[in-house]
């Protein structure tokens, strides 16, 4: 497997210092740019796998950086948060983030969170055999295309994980841990709100009414559960 | 004094300067009646009656009194046969000039009523026209200076008194806008002002004629504030009493925008507080983050001996106490005093008493912990980094405030549609005078100020945070020693037992 390249982002310097120093030392190609702006620029030129981003910094802070790459990249992103609250965790996520970590952290939780991130459901090798359809949604296992009515709709990975489990496992509430463990790893399970973000991203795109879901239904205090159209497998 | 005498003197010298006017008009009248165009008496009485009308609408009783006795005097002897005599013939004029007395006397005294009425319609439409511009004065009153100067000189400017006091209801302090006078009395002033003395206007007329001295409480509904003293013209019992309500409503009004600045001032601090902790807590969480990372690689990722590693272990656990420090600080200081947002979900309470202990696993190192938690107890409905941080209060304080070793206890219970989460620790207890002071914000114990570094913040916060989930905190000494905190938290809405 080829290695992975990561972008750091930051404007504290011996913070670059120490991740340049212990990502590279884990085998991954590391990138460090010092602003959002910086980080933009940088993602022109080069391409990354996987970004750690700041959320405080002085011009383009972290949210509206995420924002920007979200444009036009479905890049995995990891947000550096100093802040605990709930709404701001949310905004992280709003803004496309797949997951966040709170200052300080450790490195090992980093490194295996960036395992996490990185790790993405395998291509199927047989493609074309594996697309499920349902209403009017068309999703290819294979290639991870997901379209409405013939229509492309462009998912993040992590959404397209969320909505490829939900399709292995159709018509049975699946509690939040679950879902949670199974898409983003075995040490994740209370990050409830990340899923209620992803959720609420995902029915923006593939349901036709998001604020009455007919497909990814909400179990209150429980989790999921993906409808399928009656009279079909 | 002089200028008061004058002033009478000269009322005195034109009235009459009126009077001789009268009494040339009445002597020209006869004059031209009797020499020149020889006229009889029912004409020239007429003509006297006229006279007098003018007379009493232009001047008044007195002048036109004055008139009506000249002119029944002339009528008498110039007109009455016998003529140039006072004597009179003919029983049948004594009725005739009885009757001229009477209808000139009555016209003078009905026209005289008309212009007094209508000069105090006069005098109250210019009572009123001050009043007004008195009003517009005190709205605009200076509030960061002393009021009582600022209502002394509006009133004596609009209501032309030669001396206007004010008495302070709250410092007794009087100030005299104009010459001092003997005639307002101190004393009185401020027993109407202190609401000593019953309240009332007093009024007593004074030397020069339509001067009175006035004394009049300054009240707003009901409470007595200062009171007004006035020597100056006349004025009606309703505009004395307007007078005072005005001056009553700007106390009034100034000691709410001074309170209001008070609190407007108490809470810009806060705010500056808040943003000068979160800055700094940026501004230590920053290298510390580099600490934190710098040091866990080293300990995960390159080899070293087993004390080595104990070193490490010592700067990421001191790095780690730091962390839980700062995002302390920053959690309160994000806390809006007096009404925190809280964002209401479910909680299961055992979790929650759980999570918060691991979070203090280091704080609470070395006090024997006991949690009983009742059998089946409902969720509660609340926001869990509130809580959280509300609970890390009263846990912090137990731990602050017992000596090591003795033991705390957690235990929560519920009722009907309510949650009670209880710390209880084994220390010396609180005061009884300090069981409520201990709340309020930035309060520090006295027996342990010194001793016990604080902020004064954890309690006040912790009662605002439950206060916003409309339950209670409250602290109590437990019978067997120790303090007790207890909380309440609403059960769940679909969780409540029924």
């Amino acid at each position: 497997m080829r290695t992975a390249r990561i972008l750091v982002v930051d404007d504290e310097p011996q913070l670059r210092r120490v991740m340049r120093a212990a990502l590279t030392k884990q085998g991954y190609i590391v990138g460090d740019v010092r602003s959002g702006e910086a980080a933009l620029e940088k993602l022109r030129e080069e391409r990354f796998d996987l970004i750690i981003l700041d959320r405080n910094m002085p011009g383009m802070g972290g949210v509206e950086a995420c924002r920007a790459i979200r444009e036009n990249s479905d890049i995995g992103i990891i947000m550096l948060t100093i802040r605990k609250s709930e709404e701001d965790r949310i905004e992280a996520l709003d803004a496309g983030a797949d997951d966040y970590i709170t200052k300080p952290f450790s490195m090992p939780e980093l490194f295996a969170r960036i395992r996490a991130n990185l790790r993405r459901a395998p291509l199927s090798p047989r493609q074309g055999s594996s697309v499920i359809a349902f209403g009017e949604i068309e999703v290819d296992l294979g290639t991870h295309h997901v379209s409405i009515q013939g229509r492309d709709v462009r998912l993040t990975p992590k959404q397209f994980e969320v909505l490829n489990f939900l399709v292995a496992n159709p018509n049975v509430s699946i509690p939040h841990a679950k879902i949670l463990q199974a898409v983003w790893g075995p040490d994740y399970g209370d990050e409830v709100e990340y899923l209620h973000v992803l959720v609420n991203q995902l029915r923006k795109r593939i349901e036709p009414d998001p604020s009455r879901p007919r497909y990814i239904l909400t179990e209150p205090w429980f989790g999921y559960r993906l409808q399928l159209p009656s009279g079909k497998p | 004094m002089n200028f008061s005498n004058s002033e009478s003197a000269r009322l005195v010298g034109t009235r009459i300067l009126r009077i001789l006017v009268c009494l040339v008009l009445v002597a020209a009248i006869t004059w031209i009646a009797f020499a020149v165009l020889n006229v009889n008496a029912l004409i020239v009485g007429f003509a006297y009656v006229l006279t007098v009308l003018v007379v009493a609408a232009r001047w008044g009783m007195v002048e036109s009194f004055v008139t009506s006795v000249a002119a029944t005097l002339c009528l008498n002897y110039f007109f009455f046969p016998p003529v140039l005599s006072f004597t009179i013939a003919d029983p049948q004029n004594w009725v005739a000039l009885f009757a001229f007395m009477v209808t000139a006397i009555t016209a003078s005294k009905l026209s005289a009523s008309v212009r007094a009425g209508a000069a105090e319609a006069q005098a109250r439409r210019i009572e009123v026209e001050h009043l007004y511009q008195l009003s517009l004065s005190l709205m605009v009153v200076d509030t960061t200076k002393e009021l009582g100067p600022q209502i002394a000189v509006s009133v004596k400017k609009w209501f032309g008194c030669t001396t206007v006091a004010f008495c302070d209801g709250l410092t007794e302090d009087i100030h005299i806008e104009g010459s001092e006078d003997q005639r307002l009395e101190h004393e009185t002033l401020r027993a109407i002002a202190t609401g000593k003395e019953p309240w009332f206007i007093s009024r007593k007329r004074s030397a020069p004629v339509g001067v009175e001295v006035i004394a009049a409480p300054v009240a707003l509904g009901g409470k007595v504030l200062g009171s007004l003293g006035m020597i100056g013209p006349s004025l009606s019992e309703p505009a004395i009493q307007a007078i005072a309500s005005l001056a009553g409503v700007a106390i009034e009004h100034t000691r709410q925008q001074i309170v209001l600045g008070r609190i407007e001032v108490v809470r810009q601090n806060e705010r500056l507080r808040s943003l000068l902790l979160d800055a700094l807590a940026h501004d230590f969480l920053t290298p510390l983050t580099s600490i934190k990372s710098a040091v866990t690689t080293v300990r995960s990722e390159y080899k070293h001996e087993a004390e080595e590693d104990d070193f490490l272990a010592v700067v990421e656990e001191e790095a780690d106490k730091l962390g839980e420090m700062i995002n302390e600080a920053t959690d309160m200081a994000r806390i809006e005093p007096g009404k925190p947002r809280i964002r209401l979900r479910r909680i299961d309470v055992p979790a929650l008493i759980r999570s918060t202990l691991e979070r203090m696993k280091t704080m609470l190192e070395g006090h024997p912990l006991s949690v009983s938690i009742e059998e089946g107890i409902s969720s509660v409905n609340a926001d869990p980094d509130m809580m959280g941080l509300a609970l890390r209060q009263l846990l912090g304080n137990a731990v602050r405030y017992t000596p090591a070793e003795t033991a705390i206890a957690i235990l929560a219970s519920q009722t009907e549609d309510e949650v009670i989460i209880r710390v209880r620790d084994q220390g010396p207890g609180i005061p009884r005078d300090e069981l409520e002071a201990i709340f309020e914000r930035f309060y520090r114990g006295k027996r342990t100020q010194e001793s016990v570094a604080g902020t004064g913040m954890g309690l006040s916060i912790a009662r605002d945070i439950v206060s916003a989930h409309r339950g209670r905190l409250w602290v109590e000494n437990a019978p067997e020693g120790g303090a007790q905190f207890s909380f309440t938290l609403p059960v769940f809405p679909e969780d409540r037992k029924s």
